[in-house]
């Protein structure tokens, strides 16, 4: 990628000002401490960068030269002088979000930063394969969540340029998917979405449908049978604790605590 | 899938896989293999690769639909490649198309009832100087004509009858 390997500080100006970033970090981690703005879709701190959306583009000078790179992927090299916003970045970010509108018109965070960049009507249609105005951008949030964070991996790509979609294998019940909806929630554009009905979490554009358990104490369905397995192995909680909801969990807690105490007084 | 379809997929994952080393990284050439061998990916050769060489299913399945090399539905035995590149469209290449279609009874992307011939577009087999040309299998049919066409399709109707 680019940047120093030495582990080491680097001193470099972003916005004519002097700042460090620390070994290894990006220029998009840097603007975010010091509260520059740089807009992004594709971007999370709980994932490993990507580089998808292209809207956190920053331009890198070196002498007369300069480029174009994605700041959520950047680190810089040692006087680097970085800009966040200027004349020829404004143009590129309006392009994008120009194909990302003509893309996904009613995807709301879309709208807002097009309303920002003053993109109202894009010059660009649509592909056939995208005439019904999806909402996925294809930035790999889910895939990378789940791939990352979940460790499932249940969700990937099919098929190739216009033609991508975001899908499980086979486009079927994919017995890897825990229900755990990380990628309905990190999802910019809202195209993942789940519902819970009859004792199943329904992921809807995912085909997939997870059985849920009900909280011992409530009686609520809560989680899925899936994410408490996952949970267990991951976490270290009382056994009898994982079956009951986040609401009941604290006085059920209190109550578990009471009857050790009882059963088994210390000595 | 019968009993002994199902036995004979499975001899040919097992030599298949035992080409490779069992890592992610072999992914590629263990599909192109089976590509070869069954013609197609069926869902249990690819879950059954998913397992084998530690790749998620995601994206074996990911992989299987990028590239064009790759069918996930059965392709007929001899393959039909239609150029489609600047030279053979001018030499009516949507001609050759429609006396395909009248012959095998097919489209771009389909296989004929039989599973004897799937037809696909290309965009240029690089042989402009032939045009109009298809190629079957491996081998290209150049300055095609009506009768040229026929002809060749024959010999590979006749191949399989043999």
């Amino acid at each position: 990628m680019s940047g120093t390997t030495t582990g080491e500080k680097v001193t470099f100006t972003l916005n004519g000002r002097q700042v460090t970033a620390e070994p290894g970090e990006t220029v998009l981690s840097v603007a975010r401490r010091l509260d520059v703005h740089i807009p992004t879709l594709c971007f999370h701190e709980s994932v490993s960068s990507y580089g998808a959306c292209r809207l956190c583009l920053v331009e890198v000078f070196w002498g007369k030269r300069s480029k174009l790179v994605t700041s959520c992927l950047y680190i810089p090299y040692p006087d680097d002088r970085i800009e966040t916003d200027n004349a020829r970045i404004h143009g590129v970010r309006k392009l994008v979000l120009e194909l990302l509108l003509a893309r996904s018109p009613h995807v709301e965070a879309i709208r807002e930063l097009a309303r920002e960049y003053c993109v109202e009507v894009p010059r660009f249609r649509p592909s056939a394969v995208t005439a019904d105005a999806t909402r996925c951008v294809l930035c790999d949030l889910c895939v990378r969540v789940c791939a990352e964070v979940v460790g499932q991996s249940a969700i990937g790509y099919a098929g190739r340029g216009s033609e991508r979609v975001i899908t499980v294998p086979f486009g079927e019940q994919a017995e890897e998917c825990i229900g755990c909806g990380a990628c309905v929630f990190i999802c910019p554009t809202q195209a993942l979405s789940y519902e819970d009905i009859a004792g199943q979490r329904l992921m809807k554009e995912l085909n997939t449908s997870v059985p849920l358990v009900a909280c011992r104490v409530c009686g609520e369905h809560f989680a899925t049978e899936k994410q408490l397995a996952k949970l267990r192995e991951r976490i270290t909680m009382p056994d009898e604790l994982v079956d009951v909801c986040p609401r009941c969990r604290g006085t059920e807690f209190t109550r578990v605590l009471d009857e050790a105490l009882v059963t088994k007084p210390r000595v | 899938m019968s009993e002994q379809t199902a036995t004979c997929m499975d001899t040919i994952l097992d030599e298949v896989l035992g080409r490779y080393p069992a890592r992610p990284s072999s992914l590629i050439a263990v599909l192109q293999d089976l590509q070869e061998a069954l013609n197609f990916l069926p869902p249990v050769a690819l879950n059954r690769v998913a397992s084998a060489l530690h790749v998620p299913r995601s994206q074996v399945y990911h992989v299987a639909t990028f590239y064009k090399a790759f069918s996930l539905t059965p392709r007929g035995k001899h393959l039909v490649s239609i150029c489609r590149g600047t030279a053979c469209h001018v030499q009516g290449d949507e001609k050759v198309a429609d006396m395909l279609h009248a012959e095998l009874g097919i489209r771009d992307g389909e296989t004929s009832a039989d599973g004897e011939f799937t037809l696909q577009s290309v965009r240029c087999l690089g042989c402009c100087s032939l045009a109009p040309v298809i190629m079957i299998d491996r081998e290209v049919f150049g300055n095609l004509t009506a009768a040229a066409l026929r002809r060749a399709l024959a010999q590979y109707r006749d191949d399989m009858t043999s």
